[in-house]
């Protein structure tokens, strides 16, 4: 009896064990585990083994002599770049348009997929959200040539002006009008582009709670407020901290395809100022250490945002 | 067990990891190992007739992969006309990509990513400074002793002292020669005039500044193309940058190419132009000339594209282009107005300055070679010397049969240029003006008679203008060093947009010459004044 009683827990422990190692669940299922492997691989190829080569930013390196031969100099490119007459202008630039595209490019698709969900009508709702999404596909370069005609002295926008007597005005080099010009045609783009997670999350939202409010006697415009916003708060969350990690990635075919010497001091960021040195001038240690330091500050922004977004939300931050 | 195949995991992980980096790396270090191709000596077994003879008897031709400018042409491939022009010719099967320019960017997008997977072609036009990088770690085949032997044409043609300039940008004080410059003995830029629209308007050729100022302000006002919307002229402009108006800044002295200031010597010293009292007055100059809408208010936004198209549609006045591409655009302007005449514009007068147009001989480094084969660094010699055969300049010139030419009644007839049509002709690094114009004497028809002798006019006013041969010819761009923003004028061209736009006075440009100087600028000048004084000797 005794006996049976041991064999019967070595069995119930084996199986246990059984059930948590990882080789097990291998051998249990083959095929997920298959279909894990490129991506994994993909992962460390791409992602982690180039992580490795940042090692340059802390050498004088020399593309002929390769990463182990080249001299090691310590800090020498970062303070380089700390000194650079104009670090302040394209941090600042690069901080300012940030925001700006937080600021404007952020909501915009949220309200975008609030305002087409309340779009009864199912065909006129995909067609809607199909011309929504046509920007996205095409490249910077084509979105900026466009906005260079449209704005220039033949274009549309002079044609009005001019048609209403006044003088035209060439808004390319106006540096004020650069930044808003960003975010425009950041706005044109990836608006629509941007509902598509957000209107995957309001389609998972449970029809009885609209009917509910329905009953209760909710107008449109409350159930909005009170039923789709704070049911789409932890995808908008986490989408938030996404984007916060890329605050200082702007994109760098976006900026330097509208650029022009007369906006270099609005628009000159730090995107466009390592194409400068890294792609043009081969300055590839210099160029690396402008990317770690933009990295190391898009890593601290996410960290401590997630931490925010843990302490005071209830959907909690990525993590 | 299971800490056992965790750390197994593990172990197999970073084994992966490393194995794939050691991957990436040891491209590199297996170049290194490599006895520098630099060094190697030229194989002298062989005398230059067998050379030749094997070359042109084998089966399999040398093929060679080259880089250089293509502005929207066919990419010569593997069995394409180009590869088998050359192949019949000499055995030697030449493919070139097409790399798009784009002033050059594009190139060194493409070439740079190259450069450090190790994966150079066997030659190429090294653009943007390349090639110092390239010489100081010897990458490059130092061309002295195989010049001679294979490439007599290129040896010979180019002047001793030129090849001392070059001896001397050998950063070791070896005195190797890494490149092969393009040489042209004349001016290949200048300013051009629509005759048609002087005469028109009953003006003459300007001489003195006013009289430049009041053509511009007749060309604005009046319908200098007489098709009846007197609104419609453009007097002047140029392109991004302030690229390709270099007439307005050369009558004040300044030297400067495609918008590019560039070095010479003022005030007993060898300075950058962009930073001179010759500088100021000329963007004062042109500041008026926007202010006053005598020039193309978009001149800085101005694409290749779009300047080109307005000066085919008959818009413009006064241009600034290189005269060896004019026919083409003389066709072009002649499809909108047939009336269209062209003439070279001549620096006009101005009170205080020498207005010159600083000539360089040695135009930039055109050829490198890495070939790692001594098979394939002969055989990259043999192309050059064959394309610059002066007996061959006229054959190369018309490109191959039935793409670029075709013959009627026994000659050669060019067709007119489509880029998309064609391979780029493989042409000689070396040209002289005499090359040029006895071409398009022997070449014209009846019919096109016209044309060349526009162009050949052009060319030899251009020439007759007061030109001095550039003090910066050859100088090495490891002057440079580190200073990125200094090399590609980024602060240059900010100041004076903004200048001329209007958006800041003349006076901010004090301000442009002491930061330019702080960021860098003194450093690069005395590494200048260096070369300069060296070379000197």
């Amino acid at each position: 009896m005794a006996e049976t009683v041991i064999s019967c827990n070595k069995k119930s422990i084996n199986e246990l064990l059984k059930k948590h190692t990882v080789i097990n669940n291998i051998r249990k299922y083959p095929a997920l585990y298959i279909m894990v492997l490129p991506g994994l691989v993909f992962f460390i190829l791409f992602k982690y083994v180039p992580i490795l080569g940042s090692v340059i930013a802390f050498e004088d390196y020399n593309i002929f002599k390769g990463i182990f031969e080249s001299e090691l100099v310590g800090l020498k490119h970062f303070i380089r770049f700390f000194n650079y007459q104009d670090f302040w202008r394209v941090v600042k630039n690069t901080v300012i348009i940030g925001s700006y595209k937080l600021l404007f490019g952020f909501p915009a698709p949220i309200i975008l997929a609030v305002l087409i969900n309340e779009v009864k009508n199912k065909y006129f709702k995909k067609t809607v959200q199909t011309i929504f999404y046509v920007p996205h596909f095409f490249s910077w370069v084509i979105i900026a040539g466009l906005t260079f005609t449209f704005l220039s002295l033949d274009g549309m926008v002079n044609q009005i002006i001019e048609y209403f007597g006044a003088e035209p005005v060439l808004f390319m080099q106006q540096k004020e009008m650069f930044r808003p010009l960003v975010v425009l045609t950041h706005l044109w783009r990836n608006t629509g582009w941007g509902t598509i997670v957000l209107m995957a999350a309001l389609s998972s939202i449970d029809p009885q709670v609209y009917e509910s409010a329905k009953i209760d006697g909710a107008s449109r415009i409350r159930t909005i407020f009170s039923v789709t916003i704070p049911l789409l708060m932890p995808t908008v969350t986490v989408l938030f901290l996404l984007n916060l990690g890329r605050f200082l990635d702007l994109g760098f075919e976006h900026v330097y395809n509208l650029l022009t010497p007369m906006t270099y001091s609005v628009g000159d960021i730090i995107d466009t100022y390592v194409y400068r040195i890294g792609i043009i001038d081969g300055q590839y240690s210099f160029s690396t250490a402008i990317g770690m330091f933009q990295s190391i500050i898009g890593f601290i922004m996410v960290i401590c945002a997630n931490k925010l977004a843990k302490k005071y939300t209830d959907a909690g931050g990525l993590w | 067990m299971e800490k056992k195949l965790k750390r197994s995991l593990a172990l197999i992980t970073v084994i992966s990891i490393l194995s794939a980096s050691m991957i990436g790396c040891t491209r590199g270090k297996v170049a290194d190992s490599q006895e520098p191709t630099g060094e190697k000596e030229p194989n002298t077994t062989k005398s230059d007739s067998e050379q030749t003879k094997e070359a042109g008897e084998k089966a399999e031709p040398v093929e060679i992969e080259v880089w250089n400018v293509n502005v929207g042409e066919l990419p010569t491939e593997k069995g394409g006309t180009m590869y088998n022009y050359f192949k019949e010719r000499i055995g030697v099967a030449p493919t070139m990509p097409a790399i798009p320019w784009n002033g050059g960017e594009a190139y060194l997008q493409r070439f740079r990513p190259a450069m450090a997977a190790n994966d150079l072609p066997d030659m190429f036009l090294p653009h943007g400074g390349i090639e110092a990088t390239i010489i100081e770690n010897k990458a490059a085949v130092n061309l002295k002793d195989y010049l001679p032997k294979y490439a007599p044409n290129v040896w010979e043609r180019i002047p001793a002292e030129i090849w001392d300039v070059i001896a001397a940008a050998d950063p070791s004080g070896e005195g190797g020669i890494y490149y092969i410059p393009m040489i042209k003995d004349y001016v290949d830029h200048g300013a051009y005039i629509r005759q048609d629209w002087l005469d028109n308007l009953g003006l003459d050729m300007p001489k003195t500044r006013n009289q430049f100022v009041d053509v511009l302000k007749a060309f604005r006002d009046q319908d200098a193309n007489k098709n009846g919307d007197p609104d419609d002229e453009i007097p002047t402009g140029g392109r991004e940058g302030g690229s390709w108006m270099d007439h307005l800044f050369t009558p004040f002295g300044v030297a400067i190419l495609a918008g590019k200031p560039g070095w010479e010597i003022y005030e007993g010293e060898i300075t950058y132009a962009g930073v001179t009292k010759n500088m100021r007055s000329a963007i004062e100059f042109i500041r008026y000339l926007y202010q006053e809408k005598l020039m193309d208010q978009e001149t800085f936004f101005n694409k290749k594209k779009e300047w080109d198209a307005k000066l085919y549609s008959d818009r413009v006045g006064i241009y600034y282009h290189m005269p060896e591409y004019a026919a083409s655009r003389i066709e072009k302007m002649r499809n909108t107005n047939p009336n269209a005449e062209v003439k070279a514009l001549p620096i006009f007068d101005v009170e205080g300055y020498d207005g010159v147009v600083s000539k360089k001989v040695l135009k930039r480094p055109e050829w490198m070679i890495t070939a790692d084969t001594q098979e394939k660094i002969i055989a990259c010699l043999t192309l050059l010397n064959y394309l610059n055969d002066p007996e061959n300049y006229v054959d190369l010139e018309y490109g191959a049969q039935g793409m670029h030419h075709v013959v009627k009644d026994g000659k050669k007839v060019m067709l007119e240029q489509d880029n998309t049509k064609m391979e780029c002709r493989f042409r000689s690094n070396i040209i002289s003006e005499k090359q040029i114009v006895n071409r398009m004497d022997e070449s014209k028809t009846e019919e096109d008679a016209w044309k060349w002798d526009m162009v050949k006019n052009l060319i030899l006013d251009t020439n007759a203008q007061p030109t001095i041969l550039s003090a910066a010819n050859g100088m090495p761009s490891s002057v440079y060093g580190d200073y990125a923003d200094i090399r590609s004028h980024t602060m240059y061209k900010e100041y004076m947009t903004r200048i001329v736009i209007g958006e800041w006075s003349i006076d901010k440009f004090d301000e442009f010459v002491e930061k330019w100087h702080k960021s860098g600028g003194e450093e690069v000048t005395k590494n200048v004044r260096k070369w300069y004084a060296a070379v000197k000797k």
